[in-house]
């Protein structure tokens, strides 16, 4: 029989080598980083109005023609907009400007619109903002929809409802009790957009005009399309529709 | 002179904060990735200050290339398989169950029903590039009666598809599910021609789709 050792407890180094570990973990973040993409992309909504012949061309007179603006977008990025005071004036070639993509181009036109501003409606919409992000954090999910309903009052042109960086209250409900029929002589006018894509111009500057319509806190555009009244105005400028 | 004793260091490395390290990033990337879906025609999405997010379920993804070719898929595949089912009714042709999980394993729609049972005679890579240059039809088809192209009939069977998965849903999974129906994504390259956008939109409203959503990447807003 053998002898029986002395169970005597070897001292083991207990270091694990993490090495492999390593370059397994960086084959999983190479393959999670080659896989997907980051951000998600972001959705703008649009409404097209249904198929309905009748509606459409009374709504389109609804708004004065001082405070409508006629944006072209063409080919090779161009932006031509047309303004006009008079319903007899449109038509006219003459009107036609061009101007630029961005801030100093098309927002600015938009910005300083002769008889509806839209300044004013962006002010108010910082206001609006600087009060729900002042908010605590628990109170901004409670007034999320007051918010989202404040802005629309500010886009028909209630601008009244903030003062001083604050939402004031009482005018809120005032005007949220009925909306559609209140009229109260402080109310800005507000710009309504017509926006005609010609077919050679692309789908970036489609978005990015709609996306222009957000920023200058516009609430009423529409996507229309070219019709022989714009004819004159774009021949008469040596546009190229097709 | 004396010999120079090189002293023999141990040269062990510990690892293991750098696996720690390791750990972190891969928990990031795993819980911040978004899979993107293979498809066969990729476009360049035009940017926009919009802060919504594109919903990653209930979507029917319309993409339109810069030549203006029309391409289909949808984030479920059951919704497809129904929608495929009934166009291959519709437009009266005949797959067998493996020809049909073959186009189906595309992830996108981009031939005519008609030439599918040739399309899958090719090899892969020929498939390929026959999506690329081919799209769904928009012209609207001869012999029926409602003058519906063969887009507006896709549409119409993937909401359909998706529509009959909900009904077949019991109530306590329906509570979970948030769409009742799908939606609508526009998704068009930025060189896409505005002619070509415009014919979608407006198919899409002859069959009174009139709310959609138009994928966007995040661009900043310049102040």
């Amino acid at each position: 029989m053998a002898k029986k050792k002395e169970s005597k407890q070897k001292k083991m180094t207990t270091r694990v080598d993490f090495t492999p570990m390593v370059d397994m973990m960086m084959l999983l973040i190479t393959f999670f980083m080659l896989v997907g993409s980051l951000q998600k992309p972001q959705a703008m909504h649009l409404t097209m109005p249904a198929k309905d012949e009748n509606m459409q061309a009374e709504d389109k007179d609804k708004s004065k023609t001082e405070n409508t603006i006629t944006l072209y977008l063409a080919a090779d990025n161009k932006l031509y907009y047309y303004i006009v005071d008079k319903k007899e004036d449109f038509g006219n070639p003459e009107f036609l400007q061009e101007t630029t993509w961005g801030k100093e181009g098309i927002r600015e036109v938009l910005r300083n619109h002769r008889h509806a501003p839209t300044k004013v409606l962006m002010d108010a919409r910082t206001q609006l903002d600087s009060w729900f992000n002042n908010l605590p954090k628990s109170q901004q999910e409670l007034n999320d929809s007051v918010y989202n309903r404040a802005l629309i009052m500010i886009k028909k042109g209630h601008v009244d409802i903030v003062e001083n960086g604050q939402l004031n209250k009482a005018k809120y409900d005032k005007v949220d009790k009925d909306m559609k029929n209140y009229e109260e002589t402080n109310m800005v006018p507000t710009l309504a957009v017509n926006i005609k894509p010609l077919d050679n111009s692309n789908y970036d500057n489609l978005v990015t005009i709609l996306d222009e319509m957000q920023i200058c806190c516009i609430g009423k555009y529409v996507i229309d399309k070219i019709n022989d009244k714009d004819l004159p105005i774009l021949e008469g400028n040596g546009i190229n529709i097709q | 002179m004396g010999k120079i004793k090189i002293k023999k260091n141990d040269v062990w490395i510990d690892m293991t904060p750098m696996s720690d390290v390791m750990v972190l990033l891969l928990t990031f990337f795993m819980l911040s990735v978004n899979f993107t879906k293979n498809e066969v025609v990729k476009v360049i999405t035009p940017g926009s200050t919009t802060m919504a997010k594109v919903s990653s379920s209930a979507v029917l993804d319309i993409t339109i290339d810069p030549e203006g070719r029309v391409l289909m898929s949808t984030d479920k595949t059951i919704t497809m398989q129904k929608a495929l089912d009934q166009m291959l009714k519709d437009r009266e042709t005949n797959l067998t169950p493996e020809q049909k999980q073959e186009i189906i394993n595309f992830n996108q729609i981009g031939i005519p029903v008609k030439s599918m049972p040739d399309f899958l005679t090719k090899s892969h890579e020929d498939q390929v590039k026959l999506i690329k240059v081919t799209g769904i039809p928009t012209d609207s088809l001869q012999n029926r009666e409602d003058k519906m192209s063969e887009f507006q009939l896709w549409v119409k069977a993937m909401k359909n598809g998706y529509k009959e998965w909900y009904n077949d849903l019991s109530d306590a999974e329906k509570t979970e599910v948030s769409a009742t129906k799908l939606e609508i994504n526009i998704k068009a390259d930025k060189a896409t021609p505005y002619s070509a956008v415009k014919l979608v939109i407006a198919e899409l409203q002859d069959i009174n789709e009139s709310r959609y959503k138009l994928v966007t990447q995040a661009k900043k807003l310049e102040e």
